[in-house]
Parts: structure tokens; C-alpha cells; sequence
């Protein structure tokens, strides 16, 4: 509403302002996690930096462990520019993955279940004229995903060529049951417009419900509805310490379609 | 025709000349030779000199008085013969009659105050007669009642929007007298108001109480030429209204929604149109705003901030009249006129805006297809029944509309009716009965097809109904009792999904019910001419009613819905919950001298309905919530005193306040509350939640400050001066680590000065500048990369420490009125208006967001491709807005 009169009056009203900010410790941002499969599995370590720099500041010495409650162990392999990665470590759903961080004197903890895999009963495309929502094309839908028990949390990251076309911030697509009387989303429509023939990969993600409130959370610093909204908090990360990001353990189901 | 015209030119001339003759009597100009006398010798110098016949008794001709020696007029002589003597005197067919009084005799007088043009009664003008130190303000029809010694006394009258008066009267002989009073409207423009008016400044009881009277407000440059009642209040020390895109009200440090905002004594719940951009209110209906942010008067209650009471205007009773006007984005119409004549009149005026013909320009098809705007229409009946009774029935009903072809509509507006007896079966006995019903809502409408098919609406409505009576118990005293019951319902979203829609799951929130009653008993006593005090306590009372449904928790001090033990039911009817408390207010005023005086004042106040938003301001989507079982009342104690003083003959008033308040049960939402209405996740939201506590904490507040006006009402330059040092906090545990901080509207350094020069009638300039600290925000401190996108790091417990850059804004207007003095019956006046005439660039937000290919309207979309991205700060801002009207009225 506020944007459509924004757009009518106030249209070059926009420009990028300098700020002065002060600036804090840095923190240890974490992020990556355990997905189902074989691996390896990434850890990126980073201290967070003064909004003007213009590079990350890779964390290069930190010793990084990941167990679970089966027994598994492994100690995480340091490949450059902040990434960690895992030997032989199995990513299994229904197993509780442990992180621990030694970094500079300091620990950081964070635990998460890897949910079961994802379960669509069918994928549909479907054809749309242009409407004031969408452009013409082909949609996807994905149709009977299982959400009612436990409470399931999903994310779909779409492909075409390799090429993501849902990163963070743009489009993106989270789902879970509207309230507790929801029995299961009949259908969910993916919002992206494809070609007659393309070939493209849909990934369903299930995650924690804790990392589908981090994900909503950030989504909220993407978008521009803030002028007059209350004081914005980081997202709650599953890290201890004051660290920031997420520690991730979540469960893949890939899925090619064929637009027909 | 001719002739008869002529005719009554002759009577109205004969009439004049009778009058004059009784009047030049007494302006007769006599040269006293005689410095010292006794009262015969001076009566029989009078006689002969001016040729005027005595007649008297039992008047103390043998004192001996003194008498300037000088051409004086009779009266003059006559004033100092009989200064302190208990004698009156008045002209009696070509004599003069000189009576003895009994001093001790205090007989009683009334009189009437009435507006010129239409000759209805002037409700709360003020009446003042200074020899005796009295003061009294006319009731509801214009009446005023005193008892006082018998004599001449010279009455000040007064009151905002009039010319003020004086006239000297004989109580005796004059009692039921019509005073008449000029309304200032000689054209839209005119801002001269007398200074008289301002004697209140120093010697009305209330402390922290403005009026502001249409005429300053229209005198202001306003955004795209509308003039905005709400928002020309941020020119009062002590309110601020949040910014550009913001119709919230911050009054002392408190929140938006503790401010009782009513029309004609009905409450309103949202008086925003745009989202804040523009208030209700349409200026040519409004009378007056009477703002009250000190001592809040007993009758009024149930908000913790400030009451704003727009007066309506009512219709002339007299002969038909209207005005209107035409705007850049709006046009107005207002008619009036008498329905019976002398009793009943009738006002109804409507304004709508078009903002929606410039979609019209647009190539897109659904652009093109957009509908946005809104109406206001108002009508006011005032029926004068007889000199005891006055009815009065207005009503209101604005809606903001905004369609887009027919798959998108939004709608919000509030319905307002209210009725209101004015009685008073006796001189000093006045009862005030009000009913009034209100009601906010929106509907949101999606059919898309394929898509979504969905109604969704929210209401909150309430019917109140109060009675208060004013009982004066003697010269002294008046006593003041009234009693209020107000039925709230609420009726948070209901999203319907229609049939064979795409989308599923319909919401349905349970509806809230609650009763609030108060009481009151209060004083107002005058210990001294100098010393006046009012005090007294209300108690309200405020009870859930069911059917509803109350959750029980586990633990109290962690409500969330996975620490739920119990559920209980209540049925229709059946009393769930209640909270009452005392409201005990005092104010006292102090006369110093002549132009000075001393007020201090302390309230206690309760408010048991809020607005649970992650908002600042007001918003159509808002939520209002009761207090119940889990979410206490809000209460508030507040301490003001202040230093008041006139200067120039009262031409320029001058205050300096201090306050400070404390406010307890604030509640805010916990931080990992996600958004206000994620329909993805209702439990995690609080528009989609039968549950709102589980994710309310709560905490106290505290603001205190200091406030200096100066308004100069007369003269060819006049306006105000205001400048706020204020400060507000707030400390609720769990949110910012329990650490307390400021809300955004807690500004430090406030000034507003509005000027009007009106160098000619033709011709008038208003100018108007504001500055403040920016609000308090909270900045990222620095950011970090998450799967590829930079992300803001905020620091916890640093909520709102940093702020905008300070806002400042100048505003011009140029008012032209081609033809000022024309007898005709139209007039017409032209209103030119620069809105941020320097364009400051004052933000309406800045995010620090991602700018993409370095364009900051990027909006990015799957698949297309990203060049660069870096986090920016970026800020939104109004340009300088120019604006046209014209104006009339006939």
C-alpha cells in the first residue's frame, strides 16, 4: 500500500545514504551442517565485519568436530577460504548431529536432528495465462507433502542448468501447516515460470522448525517493509556462545521434472 | 420591493437612533470644575452642565468623594461617584435613576452567549468579570449563571474562533441578556483571533491542556494542500507524530494507542486514511481540537496519554450556507442550514480524494486497473429544544478504498453515531448524556483465479454511553459526579476461503466481549480568587464477559502454547475475568498576578484495551486487544506542574511545563515473534492468534520533560513557538536482555514554529518549520555471509541506541483572495503550498539491505541475473511536494 504511493509521488525518493555505525566485536558465523547422504559436508567459518568491508574475514584455524548419537565422529578437514569439510561422516535422518567449534580459546556448541526425507506423492506442471500475480508459463506444484506428524518444515530450492534460482532472499519458498487444525498442504505451487521442455531439479528440503523461524527471520532483513517497523533482532541461531548463523542437519529429496 | 426595503431601512435607522440616545446620555462629555465634593454637589454640577434629571433615594449624597478634574463622560463621573458605594444607576426615559443595593445581597444573573451569524448559543465561552475575580464558562447552550453583588461590571467574553468582547452591564437590570460574539471567519483564511481568549492561559485550573482552533490549523502549509488535524498537532510542545508517513500520536513519551482520540465524544479506533499519510478528520467540519496531556478531566478515562476531542461544527440556524474546495488529490463540500428555524440545523460535508486518476497514465494493464482513495462524510444536527434542552445527533462514516481490477480490494474505515441531551432543569445543575456507537474495521478480498479466492475481515467495535453531572453548590464550588459503561467487541481476522478455491484453511479467531464501566465523584473549588483546585477519583472497572475460552499455563511467567495445562470454557454471559482500580487526579492553579500564575497537577490512569502491533504507529491492520486474565491492565501516574504567563495585553500567552509519568503493564512482543501475520505460521503470529499473551511480555515505561510555548494570536504577524526537551524509555524483561531502551518515538530536542504574516486581506503567508532528534532505531553494527547473501549483525541489548539524522522541514503556503471585500455571497480563496520547501531529505526508513547491480529499486526475481550485491544503506524520502487549492465558501 505504502509502496504503491511511494511509487505515484515519491518514485526517485530512494538512494543509498551514508550512515555512520559503530562497530562491535566480531563474531564467529557459522554456516553449514549435515544433509542426508554420504558427504562430505561443509562447515564455513567467518568473523563477522564492519559494514563498508569489502571482503569475509575466514576463520582458517579453528579445530571443528561433528558426532552423533550413533557413534559417529569425525574431525573436520580445513580446505581455505573458511570451509571445513567432513571425512566420513554419514548423514542419516532421525540422528541428532553434535558441532563443536575450538576457535581462539572459545567454544561454540550446536545440536540438530536431521528430519526424515521428504515425501511428495506427485509433481504436476501446469499452465497459466498472464494474471496479475504471474507472468505466463509453466508452474510446478508439488502435491500431498506430508506435514502432519510430526509438525514438517520445507524448503524448495529450484534449479535450472545447475544454476540456483531461488538463493536466499529472492523468492524464496518455506512452507509448513497453516495452524494446528491443518491436516497437510494439498498442493504447493512453486512460484517460477518455466518453458514447454525445460529440464528442471526441484529440491524439498525438510528442516527444524528452528531453522525454518532462522530462515523467516532473515527473509525479513531481505525485505523492504520497515518504515516504521520495531527494532529488527538477529535470528535465533542454534549456535551457543554468541555465535551467529546455523548449524544445519536436514533432509533432501531431489527431484527432476520435465516441463510438459 | 423598493419599498419595502426602504422601510425597513427607516425602522432599523429609527431603532439605532432610540438606542443611541440612551447610550449618549451617559457618553455625554461634562467638564467637572469641582476637584473634591460631596456626592449632591458633583449630581447637581451634572445636572446642570449636562442637562440631565436624577432621580434617587437613600443614596449616600453627603460623602464626601474626589473626582479628576477633566472632561469626563457621565458615566466615567458616575463610576467614581458611587466607586464602592453599593448604588447602580441606569437611563430611564431621559433620566437617570440612582438606586441604593444591599451589599450583602448577592442576586443572581444569567445571560446568554450567542454567535452572531446564526444566533445559537456558544457552548464553553468564557465569562469573566474581573472586579470581582469571577470566572465561569457557559454550558452547553451558551447559558451562564452567577450569583454577585448588585452593580455595574464590565464582562469579558471570550472564546476560540470569536472576537472577544467587553460590555459593561448593570446585574440588576441586564440579567438574561443576549451577549453577541463575532465568529474571526471574515475569510477561509483569516487568522486574526483576539487576544482575550488567552486569559485562560493563565487562569483555566487545567494543566497540560491545549485548544486548537480550526483556523490556526487551516493557517498551516500542509502535505498536497490537505489540511491535517492530527498532523498540525506535532506544533504543540509534547506531541510528535512519528514522522512523514506516520498519523501516530506520541504524547509525552506514550505509545499511539494510548490516546483517547474522539469525535463529538465518540471514540474513534483508527483515525488514519493511507496508512497514516492523512487523518480523518475533514477540516471544514471540525470546530475545534481540545487536547488534553496533563491533568486529564474526570469524565474522560480508559487511555493512560492525552484525550483529542474534535468538536464538530454545528449548522447555522439561521440561513443556508456551504463551503468547499477543490484539490491537487481531493475535493470538499460542506452545506448547512437551519431545518427549523432559531432550533434545529443540520451540517453534512463530504471530502474524497482521487489519488487513483494517475494509475490512469500508467501502460500497465493492471496499474492501469488500480482504484485507490477515500471518503469522509459527516453530519451533525443540532436541535435546541428549549433553554433547558439541547439534542444533538452527528455521525461519521470514512472508508479507504483500494482495488486493483477485480481480483485485489482492501477496505477500512471507521462508523461512528452519536447522540447527545444537554439538560439543565436548573441554573446550576447541569447534566450531560451521551450514547455513542463506534466501530473500526477492514475487509481484504483475493479471487484470483487459480490462485486464491478469500475473504478476510477484522472488526472492533464498541457502544458507550455516559452521564455527567456538574451540580454547583455554590459561588465556590462546583461538584462533579457521572458514571460510564462502555460494550467492547472485538472480533480479530476471520479469513474465509471460499469453496473450491485453490488455497485452504479457512481462520476463524474467537470474538472478545468486555464491559468497562467507571465512576466518578469530583470538586472543583475556589479557595481564593487566587488558589482553585480541582479533585476528585474515578474507579473503573473492567470485566470479560463471556463466551470465550481462557488457556491456562503451566507457569505463569512463560505463557506459551507448549506449557498449556488446562483450557477453560465460559459461556454466554458468564463473567470470566475482571480488573478494577482507583483513578484518583488532582489540579490546582495558582494566580500570581494579573498575567502569571503556577499550576500543578497529578493523574492516575487506566486503560484496559491496547493495540498489540510490531508497528509504531497506526495501522489499518492493527489489532486490539483487551486486558483479560493473562494481560493486565495498563496504568499510568503523572506529575506535571507549570509556569504560565501573558504578556502584551495578553496578546502573546507563554508556558513552560515539566512532566514526568510512569506507566506500568507495557506490554511489547518477544523478540522471536516472527512477523505480525505469517499466515505460514499463525501460532508464531500475533494476527492469526487466539493467544496473544504466549508471545507478549511485559514491563514498565517511564517519559519526563519539559515543554515552552508561546503563542501570539493577534497583530499582522502571528503563530507559535514550541520546543521539547523530552526523553522516554521503556524496560520489559526478555526483550533487549532485560536492558531498558528507547522507543522510535523518543525524541530528545523537538521545535515547531509556525508564522502567518497577513500583509493585506488579499493576501496571506504562512511558514512553518520543524526540527527534532531522529527517531531511535537500531542500526546493524556490522554483517556477515549466510549461503551467499550478506546478512546484518545487530547486537543484542543495543535495541534503538542509534537515530536517524535529525528531521527538519520548512513548509510555505500562500493564501490569495481575489476579492477580500466583495458583498456578494461567494467568496473564493486560492491556496498555494510547498510541502519541504529545501528538500531536506528527512528518511522514512533506511534498511541496510543488498543493493543489486547497484540499482536500489532492484527488485530481484527468480532466474534473472545478479551482477553485483553489496550491503547498502538505503533511505526513503519525500521530495519537495508542491500543491494547489482552491477554496469558497458562500
Amino acid at each position: 500500500m505504502c509502496f504503491l504511493l511511494l511509487a505515484l509521488f515519491a518514485s526517485s525518493c530512494m538512494e543509498v545514504t551514508d550512515i555512520p555505525v559503530e562497530h562491535e566485536e566480531p563474531k564467529l558465523v557459522v554456516d553449514g551442517g549435515v544433509f542426508n547422504g554420504d558427504g562430505p559436508f561443509y562447515i564455513h567459518l567467518q568473523k563477522s565485519t564492519n559494514l563498508n568491508s569489502s571482503s569475509p574475514d575466514f576463520v582458517e584455524n579453528a579445530s571443528v568436530t561433528i558426532s552423533d548419537n550413533k557413534g559417529q565422529f569425525d574431525v573436520l578437514q580445513y580446505e581455505g577460504e573458511g570451509r571445513y569439510r567432513t571425512n566420513s561422516l554419514q548423514g542419516i535422518p532421525g540422528n541428532t548431529y553434535d558441532l563443536t567449534i575450538d576457535h581462539e580459546g572459545e567454544q561454540f556448541e550446536a545440536h540438530a536432528t536431521m528430519p526424515e526425507v521428504p515425501d511428495v506423492e506427485s509433481i504436476t506442471t501446469k499452465y497459466y495465462e498472464k494474471s496479475v500475480f504471474r507472468e505466463e508459463g509453466y508452474y510446478i506444484g508439488l502435491h500431498g507433502l506430508d506435514l502432519k506428524v510430526p509438525r514438517g518444515y520445507y524448503r524448495a530450492l529450484v534449479y535450472k542448468n545447475d544454476s540456483l534460482y531461488n538463493p536466499l532472499g529472492i523468492s524464496d519458498v518455506f512452507i509448513t501447516l497453516l495452524n494446528e487444525d491443518q491436516e497437510y498442504v494439498n498442493m504447493l505451487e512453486l512460484p517460477f515460470n518455466f518453458k514447454l521442455g525445460e529440464n528442471i531439479d526441484v529440491h524439498i528440503i525438510r528442516i527444524e522448525q528452528a531453522a525454518y523461524e532462522y530462515y523467516i527471520r532473515l527473509s525479513l532483513s531481505f525485505s523492504s517493509s520497515g518504515v516504521i517497523e520495531q527494532a529488527p533482532v538477529n535470528p535465533v541461531s542454534n549456535l551457543s556462545n554468541g555465535a551467529l548463523g546455523l548449524f544445519k542437519a536436514q533432509a533432501i529429496k531431489k527431484e527432476a521434472v520435465v516441463i510438459k | 420591493m423598493y419599498k419595502v426595503f426602504f422601510l425597513l431601512l427607516i425602522f432599523i435607522s429609527g431603532l439605532n437612533s432610540t438606542l443611541l440616545h440612551a447610550q449618549s446620555l451617559l457618553e455625554n462629555k461634562v467638564l467637572l470644575e469641582r476637584g473634591t465634593g460631596t456626592i449632591k454637589e458633583f449630581l447637581d454640577d451634572l445636572s446642570k452642565q449636562g442637562n440631565i434629571t436624577f432621580s434617587y433615594s437613600n443614596i449616600p449624597s453627603s460623602d464626601t468623594v474626589q473626582v479628576p478634574v477633566e472632561t469626563h463622560s457621565v458615566s466615567f463621573i458616575l463610576d467614581h461617584l458611587f466607586s464602592g458605594k453599593a448604588v447602580t444607576y441606569q437611563v430611564y426615559n431621559g433620566h437617570i435613576i440612582l438606586r441604593r443595593i444591599n451589599v450583602n445581597e448577592y442576586i443572581p444573573f444569567s445571560g446568554k452567549v450567542v454567535q452572531k451569524t446564526s444566533g445559537e448559543g456558544v457552548p464553553g465561552a468564557h465569562v469573566q468579570i474581573p472586579d470581582l475575580g469571577l470566572n465561569t464558562v457557559t454550558n452547553i447552550e451558551g447559558l451562564f449563571f452567577i450569583k454577585v453583588p448588585p452593580g455595574r461590571y464590565a464582562f469579558h467574553l471570550s472564546h476560540l474562533g470569536f472576537q472577544g468582547k467587553i460590555e459593561i452591564l448593570d446585574v440588576l437590570t441586564d440579567s438574561g441578556v443576549n451577549f453577541i460574539l463575532m465568529e474571526q471567519t471574515v475569510n477561509l483564511q483569516n487568522v486574526v483571533i483576539n487576544a482575550n481568549k488567552h486569559i485562560q492561559n493563565v487562569e483555566s485550573v487545567e494543566i497540560g491542556k491545549n485548544i486548537l482552533d480550526i483556523q490556526t490549523i487551516r493557517s498551516m502549509p500542509a502535505l498536497f494542500g490537505e489540511v491535517d488535524i492530527l498532523r498540525s498537532l506535532q506544533f504543540l510542545p509534547g506531541i510528535n507524530t512519528g514522522g512523514d508517513w506516520n498519523s501516530g500520536l506520541f504524547v509525552r513519551g506514550g505509545a499511539n494507542d494510548q490516546n483517547l482520540i474522539q469525535l463529538n465524544g465518540a471514540t474513534l479506533y483508527n483515525p488514519n486514511h493511507f496508512g497514516g499519510l492523512f487523518s480523518i478528520f475533514n477540516p471544514d467540519i471540525i470546530r475545534e481540537v481540545e487536547i488534553y496531556k496533563g491533568s486529564i478531566p474526570l469524565r474522560m478515562g480508559g487511555r493512560l496519554s492525552s484525550v483529542f476531542n474534535n468538536q464538530l461544527k454545528t449548522g447555522d440556524k439561521q440561513k443556508f450556507r456551504g463551503s468547499g474546495g477543490l484539490g491537487i488529490i481531493s475535493s470538499r463540500l460542506l452545506l448547512e442550514g437551519p431545518i427549523l428555524k432559531d432550533k434545529l440545523s443540520f451540517v453534512v460535508s463530504a471530502r474524497r480524494t482521487y489519488m487513483d486518476y494517475f494509475f490512469r497514465f500508467s501502460k500497465d494493464q493492471y496499474e492501469k486497473s488500480i482504484k485507490l482513495y477515500f471518503y469522509d462524510l459527516n453530519a451533525n444536527f443540532d436541535y435546541v429544544l428549549n433553554p433547558k434542552n439541547r439534542l444533538t445527533f452527528s455521525t461519521y462514516k470514512g472508508n479507504d478504498v483500494f482495488k486493483l481490477g477485480d481480483f485485489i480490494g482492501l477496505n477500512w474505515g471507521n462508523r461512528v453515531a452519536s447522540f447527545n441531551w444537554a439538560y439543565s432543569p436548573k441554573e446550576d445543575l447541569f447534566i450531560n448524556t451521551n450514547i455513542s456507537y463506534t466501530d473500526y474495521g477492514y475487509d481484504f478480498l483475493a479471487d484470483v483465479k487459480d490462485e486464491v479466492d478469500y475473504v478476510w475481515n477484522s472488526k472492533v467495535s464498541e457502544l458507550n454511553a455516559k452521564v455527567d453531572i456538574d451540580y454547583k453548590l455554590n459561588q465556590k464550588s462546583v461538584l462533579n459526579i457521572g458514571y460510564q459503561a462502555i460494550g467492547h467487541n472485538f472480533a480479530p481476522v476471520y479469513l474465509k476461503v471460499k469453496d473450491n478455491s485453490a488455497s485452504s484453511g479457512s481462520i476463524k479467531l474467537d470474538h472478545k466481549y468486555a464491559l468497562e464501566q467507571a465512576v466518578y465523584v469530583g470538586n472543583e473549588y475556589e479557595f481564593s480568587p487566587k488558589l482553585s483546585i480541582n479533585y476528585g477519583l474515578r474507579y473503573s472497572i473492567f470485566q470479560n464477559v463471556g463466551p470465550g475460552k481462557v488457556l491456562v499455563y503451566g507457569n505463569n511467567e512463560h505463557k506459551s502454547l507448549d506449557n498449556v495445562t488446562d483450557t477453560l470454557f465460559f459461556q454466554r454471559g458468564e463473567l470470566i475475568n475482571t480488573h478494577h482500580g482507583p483513578e484518583p487526579r488532582i489540579a490546582a492553579r495558582y494566580i500570581l498576578d494579573k498575567t502569571s500564575g503556577l499550576k500543578a497537577g497529578y493523574s492516575r490512569l487506566r486503560q484496559y484495551i491496547q493495540v498489540v502491533s510490531k508497528l509504531t504507529s497506526g495501522q489499518p491492520s492493527d489489532r486490539w486487544i483487551p486486558a483479560d486474565k493473562h494481560i493486565k491492565p495498563q496504568t499510568a501516574d503523572q506529575i506535571s506542574i507549570g509556569y504560565f504567563k501573558n504578556f502584551s495585553d495578553d496578546q502573546i500567552e507563554a508556558s513552560v511545563e515539566l512532566y514526568c509519568r510512569d506507566m506500568h503493564n507495557q506490554i511489547d512482543i518477544k523478540e522471536d515473534i516472527l512477523v505480525m501475520n505469517n499466515i505460514q505460521n499463525q501460532d508464531k503470529s500475533i494476527q492469526f492468534n487466539n493467544y496473544v499473551e504466549s508471545h507478549l511480555l511485559s514491563g514498565k515505561a517511564w517519559a519526563y520533560g519539559s515543554e515552552f510555548f508561546i503563542r501570539k494570536s493577534a497583530g499582522l504577524v502571528n503563530g507559535m513557538f514550541s520546543y521539547t526537551w523530552a526523553r522516554a524509555r521503556r524496560q520489559i524483561g526478555g526483550i533487549n536482555l532485560g536492558r531498558a531502551y528507547s522507543p522510535r518515538y523518543d525524541l530528545t530536542h523537538s521545535v515547531a514554529i509556525n508564522l502567518n504574516y497577513e500583509p493585506s486581506k488579499k493576501f496571506t503567508f504562512g511558514a512553518s518549520w520543524l526540527y527534532n532528534t531522529g527517531n531511535a532505531v537500531t542500526f546493524p553494527r556490522g554483517k556477515y555471509l549466510f549461503e551467499g547473501r550478506e546478512i546484518p549483525y545487530y547486537v543484542p541489548g543495543k535495541r534503538n541506541q542509534d537515530r536517524f539524522p535529525d528531521y527538519h522541514r520548512l513548509d510555505f503556503s500562500i493564501t490569495f483572495t481575489p476579492k477580500p471585500h466583495k458583498i456578494k455571497k461567494w467568496h473564493s480563496s486560492w491556496n498555494l503550498s510547498i510541502f519541504n520547501a529545501y528538500g531536506r531529505k528527512n528518511p522514512l526508513s533506511i534498511q541496510f539491505i543488498e543493493v543489486i547491480n547497484n540499482d536500489v529499486s532492484y527488485e530481484p526475481k527468480g532466474g534473472e541475473p545478479i551482477e553485483t550485491r553489496e550491503m547498502k544503506a538505503v533511505k526513503m524520502f519525500f521530495a519537495p511536494i508542491p500543491s494547489i487549492s482552491y477554496n469558497f465558501n458562500f
